[in-house]
This record gives C-alpha cells, sequence and structure tokens, in this order.
C-alpha cells in the first residue's frame, strides 16, 4: 500500500503548486497600500511625508503581537504535542533534569520563533533612514521584542503543560495569553501597566503617547519603562519555567487544575475591575472610558487571536490528507461543512466587534451606566468572544490550508482590518479616547495614520476613513479566500490525478 | 560476605489513579544479571510497575529502589542506570535514525567521542546501519521497535525496563529482537521485560512474577516455582507397533495420572521420578512394544502462568 505520508510529501513539492496565488496577493496587497498612502496624503497634505519615518516604526508595535501570539502558539504546542506523540517520557529519562528539560525547550523554541520579530527589520532599517530614529532606540525596540518572545514562549510552554494535544495546548496557550496580556495590558494601575511592553514599545517609538502618562508613580521615581519591561519578562519568564520544570518532575501533579485556571482568571478580571473602579477619576478620564478601554482591548486581541490562529495553525497538512483519503471533497467540506468563506468572515467580523460596538451603541452606556454594569458588560462581552473564537477556530481551519506564506500574513492583516473598521466609527464619536488609542493603533494601519495626521483627535472624516479600511479589508480578505479555495481544488484534482495514476481508490 | 544489594527491590508497593488500585503491597526482587519475566493478563499492573520503576509515575505508597537508590529520592541517578522501553513506540518522526539515536546520547551528556562509539555500536546492534539516514517515520514496525531499543540503550544503562517489546511484529521481527535480548542478557544487563508472548520469555527468562490484579502471585526462578508447584511431568512414547499394548502397560504404572493416545505417540502425565520412568521404559520394551522415542516435556512458563493467574486483571 502507498504511504500516504511519504505521497503527501511528494505533492506538497511546491513546484507543482499554484505560486500564482501569492503573487497576485502579493499585488494586491501592494496596491492597497499604495492606495492608502495616497489617500492619507490627500487628506494630510505635505505633513505626511515628515511622519513616514515614524509611521514605519510604528509598525514595529505590531510585531508585539506577532512575538506574542507566535510564542503562544509554538510554546502551547510543545509539550502538549510530546504527550500527543509519546515523546515526552522518553525525554524524562534522561540525564538532563526537569529544569534544564524545559530551559531547553524553551531556548529552542525562542530561538525559532524569535525569527518573525526579524520580519520587523526593513521597517526599522526604513524608520531609521526617514526617521532620524537612533540605533539604541531600534536595538531597544528588538531588546523588547526579544523580551516578548522569551515571555510568551514560556507561557506558553507552561500553558502546554496542561494540554493532552499540540492543537489544544496552541489554543489554550492562546486564548489564556491573550486574556492575560488583555487584563494586564488594559488595567491603568500603573504597577501593572508599567509592566506591561505596550506603553514602553511606544515610549520608544516616540510617536504617539508618552508611557509616562500610564506610569505616573513608577516613571516618577525615575525607573526607565523599558527596564521595567525587561524585568517582568525576566520573572514571569522564571515563573513559567519554574512551572513547566515541575509539571516535567511530576506530571501527574500539573502546575494548576481547570478549576484554578478559571479561578486565576476570574481573579484577574476582579482585580482589574477594582483597579479600574478605584482609578481616580479626573475631568479628562472616567471609568467608563477605562471599560471602554479595556473592552476595546480585549477585542482587538481577540481578534488578532482568531486572524493569527487561522492564519497559522497547521491545518494544512490534515486537510491535504483528507482529501488523500477521500474523505470529503474540497467543496463540500468548504461550503458545506464550515458554510461559506463570505459568511465566515461577517460572523467573525461582527462577532470580533460585538463587546466595542455595544459599548459605544448602547444607549444607556452613553447616559451613564454604573461600575458595576460595566463590568458585567466586559465579562459576558469576553466570555462571547471567547465562544466565537472557540468556534472561528474550530470550523474555520480551511483558511490555513491554501494560504500559503506570505498570503497568512496579509490574512492577518486583512482581517485585523476588517474587524477594526467599526472600532473607527466608534471612536471618531467617543469622547476622551486618547487613553486607548495607542493600543488600537498597534495592529491597525490606518489608525496610525490618522494619529499621526492628527495626535490628539480622529481626523476631520475619520469615519470615510474607516469605510476605505474596512472596503479594502474586503477586497484583501474576498480575494483571498478565493485564492484559497482555487489552491484547495487544485490540490484536490493534483491528488486525484495521482491516485488515478496509480490505480489508487 | 553480605548478599549483594538486589538491582530492583520494591516492598508495600501500591499505586493508585483516581481511587482505582493499579498496584497492592507489591514485593518484587529482582536480582543483578537477571532476565526477569514479568507475565500477567491484561490491566494487571505490569505497566504501571515498569513505569515506576523507571520514575515515570510515583508510587502511592511504598518503596521502590534501583541499584539500592530510592526512586524518590534520586531519580538522576537512576535515569543514568535504567533504560526504558515503553510498550507503544513513539519517536521524533522527522528526525533521520542517527539524529534519533544522537539526540538521546546528548540528552544524556554523553562525551563526543563516547557518544559516536555508542552510537556506531547500536547501529551495529540494532542492524540499523543501512537505514541510518532515513526518517524514523518511514521505518517498518519491526525497525522503530529496534530503533527504541537502541535509544534504550544510549547510555549503556544496567537495568533494562522492556515493556511488551515484541508485541505485534512478525514471526521473524520476534526472533530478530529475542537474539539480541539474549546479547544483551550475555553481557550481564538484568532486564525486567513483560511480554503477552510466554514462548519468547520461556526462550532467556531466569526468573518470573505473575501479576494479578495489581498483585504478585509468583515469583522466584522458573525452576524454583516448578517444584512448589509439584507439577506432574509430561512424557512423551512414540509407538511403532502393538500400540494396545503399550497402552495398557502404561495404564498399569501406578505414576500414570493420566493416558491420552494421538497416533503413534501416547501422551502420558506422569508423577514418578526418573527411576519410574527408566522401569516404565524397561517394561514397555520388555512387554514386546518397540518404542522409537521417550521423553519428557517439562511444565513450561504456559503452565505455570495458567496455574498462577486465574486471569483476573485489576
Amino acid at each position: 500500500m502507498l504511504d500516504n505520508a511519504e505521497f503527501i510529501r511528494s505533492v506538497r513539492g511546491d513546484k507543482d503548486l499554484p505560486r500564482g496565488t501569492v503573487h497576485v496577493t502579493g499585488y494586491v496587497m501592494l496596491a492597497a497600500l499604495w492606495f492608502m498612502y495616497h489617500f492619507a496624503r490627500y487628506q494630510a497634505g505635505e505633513e505626511l511625508d515628515r511622519l513616514v519615518g515614524p509611521y514605519l516604526l510604528g509598525l514595529l508595535g505590531f510585531h508585539f503581537f506577532v512575538a506574542a501570539f507566535a510564542g503562544l502558539l509554538a510554546g502551547g504546542a510543545s509539550i502538549a504535542r510530546d504527550k500527543e506523540n509519546g515523546t515526552l517520557d522518553s525525554q524524562r529519562i534522561t540525564a538532563l533534569t526537569p529544569l534544564e528539560l524545559a530551559a531547553g525547550k524553551l531556548l529552542g523554541l525562542t530561538a525559532s520563533t524569535h525569527f518573525v520579530n526579524l520580519l520587523a527589520l526593513p521597517f526599522a532599517l526604513g524608520a531609521a533612514a526617514l526617521g532620524g530614529f537612533s540605533v539604541g532606540q531600534i536595538l531597544a525596540v528588538f531588546a523588547i521584542l526579544t523580551g516578548t518572545t522569551f515571555f510568551y514562549c514560556a507561557l506558553g510552554l507552561l500553558m502546554s503543560t496542561g494540554a493532552a494535544k499540540g492543537d489544544s495546548g496552541s489554543g489554550n496557550a492562546m486564548v489564556g495569553g491573550l486574556l492575560l496580556t488583555g487584563v494586564l495590558a488594559s488595567c491603568p494601575v500603573p504597577v501593572i501597566e508599567a509592566a506591561t511592553p505596550v506603553p514602553a514599545l511606544f515610549h520608544l517609538m516616540g510617536t504617539v503617547r508618552p508611557a509616562e502618562r500610564y506610569a505616573p508613580p513608577l516613571a516618577g521615581l525615575g525607573i526607565p519603562i523599558e527596564l521595567l519591561t525587561v524585568l517582568f519578562y525576566a520573572l514571569g519568564t522564571w515563573a513559567c519555567l519554574l512551572g513547566v520544570t515541575r509539571y516535567l518532575a511530576r506530571p501527574a501533579a500539573p502546575p494548576w487544575t481547570r478549576k484554578q485556571l478559571l479561578t486565576g482568571y476570574a481573579g484577574m478580571v476582579t482585580l482589574a475591575v477594582g483597579f479600574l473602579l478605584s482609578y481616580p477619576v479626573d475631568g479628562a478620564v472616567s471609568q467608563k472610558d477605562l471599560l471602554l478601554g479595556v473592552a476595546l482591548f480585549q477585542s482587538l486581541m481577540m481578534v488578532a487571536l482568531v486572524a493569527i490562529g487561522v492564519a497559522l495553525v497547521p491545518g494544512r497538512e490534515r486537510t491535504e490528507q483528507e482529501l488523500w483519503r477521500g474523505a470529503v471533497s474540497g467543496r463540500e467540506q468548504l461550503l458545506g461543512e464550515s458554510g461559506s468563506p463570505l459568511a465566515f468572515l461577517v460572523l467573525l467580523a461582527a462577532l470580533s466587534n460585538a463587546v466595542p460596538l455595544a459599548v459605544w451603541a448602547a444607549p444607556w452606556l452613553n447616559a451613564g451606566a454604573s461600575a458595576a454594569e460595566l463590568g458585567l458588560l466586559l465579562v459576558v462581552g469576553n466570555a462571547l468572544t471567547f465562544l466565537a473564537l472557540k468556534f472561528a477556530c474550530r470550523t474555520h481551519e480551511w483558511m490555513t490550508l491554501v494560504v500559503p506564506d506570505f498570503a497568512r500574513f496579509l490574512t492577518f492583516f486583512a482581517m485585523m482590518t476588517i474587524a477594526m473598521g467599526p472600532l473607527a466609527v466608534a471612536m471618531a464619536t467617543t469622547e476622551n479616547v486618547e487613553h486607548f488609542l495607542p493600543l488600537l493603533m498597534v495592529g491597525n494601519p490606518p489608525f496610525v495614520l490618522i494619529n499621526l495626521v492628527n495626535p490628539v483627535r480622529p481626523s476631520a472624516d475619520p469615519s470615510g476613513l474607516a469605510m476605505l479600511s474596512i472596503l479594502l479589508a474586503s477586497v484583501l480578505a474576498l480575494s483571498s479566500c478565493y485564492l484559497a479555495t482555487r489552491r484547495r481544488a487544485t490540490l484536490a484534482a493534483q491528488i486525484a490525478a495521482k491516485k488515478a495514476s496509480l490505480g489508487v481508490d | 560476605m553480605a548478599d549483594p544489594v538486589p538491582m530492583v527491590r520494591t516492598q508495600h508497593l501500591r499505586k493508585e489513579f483516581h481511587g482505582h488500585i493499579a498496584l497492592e503491597n507489591l514485593a518484587l526482587e529482582v536480582g543483578r544479571g537477571d532476565v526477569f519475566g514479568l507475565i500477567g493478563p491484561n490491566g494487571a499492573g505490569k505497566t504501571t510497575l515498569l513505569r515506576i520503576l523507571a520514575t515515570l509515575d510515583q508510587p502511592t505508597y511504598g518503596s521502590v529502589e534501583v541499584d539500592g537508590l530510592d526512586i524518590e529520592l534520586h531519580p538522576q541517578q537512576i535515569h543514568a542506570r535504567v533504560g526504558y522501553m515503553p510498550d507503544f513506540q513513539h519517536a521524533f518522526e522527522e528526525m533521520t535514525v542517527t539524529d534519533y539515536l544522537e539526540y538521546f546520547a546528548r540528552a544524556f551528556k554523553l562525551a563526543p567521542a563516547v557518544r559516536r562509539k555508542r552510537l556506531q555500536h547500536l547501529l551495529d546492534l540494532t542492524q540499523l546501519h543501512v537505514k541510518a539516514g532515513e526518517q524514523v517515520g518511514s521505518l517498518s514496525r519491526g525497525m522503530k521497535q529496534r530503533l527504541s531499543l537502541g535509544r534504550t540503550l544510549i547510555h549503556d544503562p544496567t537495568l533494562m525496563l522492556l515493556d511488551e517489546p515484541t508485541s505485534g511484529l512478525d514471526p521473524k521481527a520476534r526472533i530478530d529482537f529475542r537474539g539480541i535480548v539474549k546479547q544483551l542478557a550475555a553481557e550481564g544487563k538484568t532486564i525486567l521485560i513483560s511480554s503477552h508472548i510466554l514462548e519468547d520469555l520461556s526462550d532467556f527468562c531466569s526468573a518470573v512474577g505473575i501479576l494479578e490484579k495489581g498483585r504478585l502471585v509468583e515469583s522466584g526462578k522458573i525452576s524454583s516455582i516448578l517444584a512448589r508447584m509439584k507439577t506432574a511431568t509430561q512424557l512423551r512414547i512414540r509407538v511403532l507397533a502393538a500400540m494396545d499394548r503399550a497402552a495398557a502397560l502404561v495404564r498399569e504404572s501406578p505414576h500414570a495420572v493420566s493416558l491420552e493416545v494421538q497416533g503413534e505417540w501416547l501422551d502420558v502425565t506422569f508423577s514418578g521420578d526418573m527411576s519410574a520412568q527408566a522401569d516404565l521404559l524397561r517394561e514397555l520394551t520388555a512387554g514386546g512394544v518397540r518404542v522409537a522415542a521417550f521423553e519428557e516435556r517439562r511444565a513450561g512458563l504456559e503452565e505455570i502462568f495458567l496455574r498462577g493467574s486465574s486471569g483476573e486483571v485489576s
């Protein structure tokens, strides 16, 4: 009988696959960037040319998410996949101590995952050339990104100990890491927020908000926020490593139980809400604004998670094997089991925006809701988004099969942008948005442009830009879906032909 | 001179999984250089015992010593002494055979020169040198089994724990595998091996233990167990003519417990000693029976297992 895995390897030889998909999506993306730049230039006039350098460096902020999610994905799969494949036991009974084994896994994961940060290098070089940033500043950004990679790999590794299979390990790590990061990065509590990388990155980039605004007491002590961030990463990485070590020494007693995990999350949310309620409210910032910021950031993280999840989670091989077995045709799986691509995107965008849209649109909120109501909304919103996330990840891995290499990142950008569109509308009509504005800009180039044009308020015609962003993202996402479908059909045809030539049913 | 410390010693060993008792009050001793066969039905606790000895699982209570070291207190030292081969073979499928062995050689912190030497030796021993550059995923089941054995031996352990090593192998692969285990036994390694295929064990085991419902119901040298069981000898007698006469003479013997005639063969369950056997042979020939073969068939592991075990699982 023909070896299935061997056959899949032979079919996957990229020379046989349609490379045109990569080229077409690349052109679409370049055209979109060109169009966006000129539209923004039309809005902002010559001012924009001066801001291109900071904008390019600002894109490095985006890599915080890339590094974090890549680390969570890889780390989450690591030990869980060893358990799934039964290879963990043989490693545990070597001469390596549990700490050595854990550290080895962490170093290996970080080394491979850190590669994605190098993708940001051209942006950094471009910024240095155009914007006059110092080499030291750029190196510091990369140092923080390295720390980010280390920490999230360690966090993923720790979460991986609680999963039985690689895929679920990645999923758990992404969701868990996301919630943790969301809560930490969103809390306006100085000590917590100072320890998260987002303010530090923005501080380094110097394009939007001074980090001191988010960490007045610590900044007042003269401790550089970058140092705090690195310290936080070091401590967090060490704590995760200890948990992994404990697990490897005695897997029967995992670092946590599901109950502990839920309790931990509930505790974090409670803390966050408590801190929010105790935050000194002045004329500029209200509790409602802060909660809105939290909700928006959580939503942003969720969308990023879904997007990068469907873009990067390995599912292609599995589907190729399904095709090989003839269990289901490509079209049936795509349209029958998973629904249409368009429906998926609309559903995803709608669900991922449910929280901020509800916050923004509910009349009773605008009329002044109580803190308890807002807190409830935050928790329920998180739960709903979580369900949406599970739904999206489980039923729509088709995106991964077909979107190759470069186009995967395109998909990420596109989905991020389409989900951010309604937020642009919300921002345009919400007062006191500056405390969460930087966070939104991290993953959303149109907003970076808006802010560069007018650092305090959105541009005069934000809804126009928002609509443009939705339009562009829709075109990109749909073209990507179309190309994905084509690639899958091509694969199915190739497999059928190969089977016919071999006389295999 | 004091008795040497046994390679494996368990006392009052108990293991529970979520309220289910997998091992109960287990007292086991395996001497140095012994090849100890662990037999018992599925679910009897064989794998649990081997995993505990390999430090992969912790006992609920009781003491477990390997080479005189407590497994809870000195797991790292025990890793250096023990090679564990699980019942299901798992490997890094994408690695080549050489890389796979090299990976574990490094994990055991072997010096580069020792590493190279061990690698070469194990590739020869397992006859995998022709597959050295191939991916583990492309190997047949028998080859993967041999690779797993190679991995188990990479650090030259003194105690080997082999869990159902020949399960699922074809006859040729089983014979090859038995050959390798015999060679290791000849090198003086202590081997604790579990198997459902009693024929494999009887080929090279010097001692056996029967596990049932998590308890060790019988343990010791095969000859001692047989003596304890006071088993009757099975005689096979081939008669060329006068079968009826031969059968009648056998029945007259006071030591003949039962008799079964199968073609030219008489299968006799015989309770007498060697002298009584000689008497029976003399009476047959004196009675005009032409005896072509007269042989004793000793009770083996199968009988020990059938007699010692009721087949219940824990």
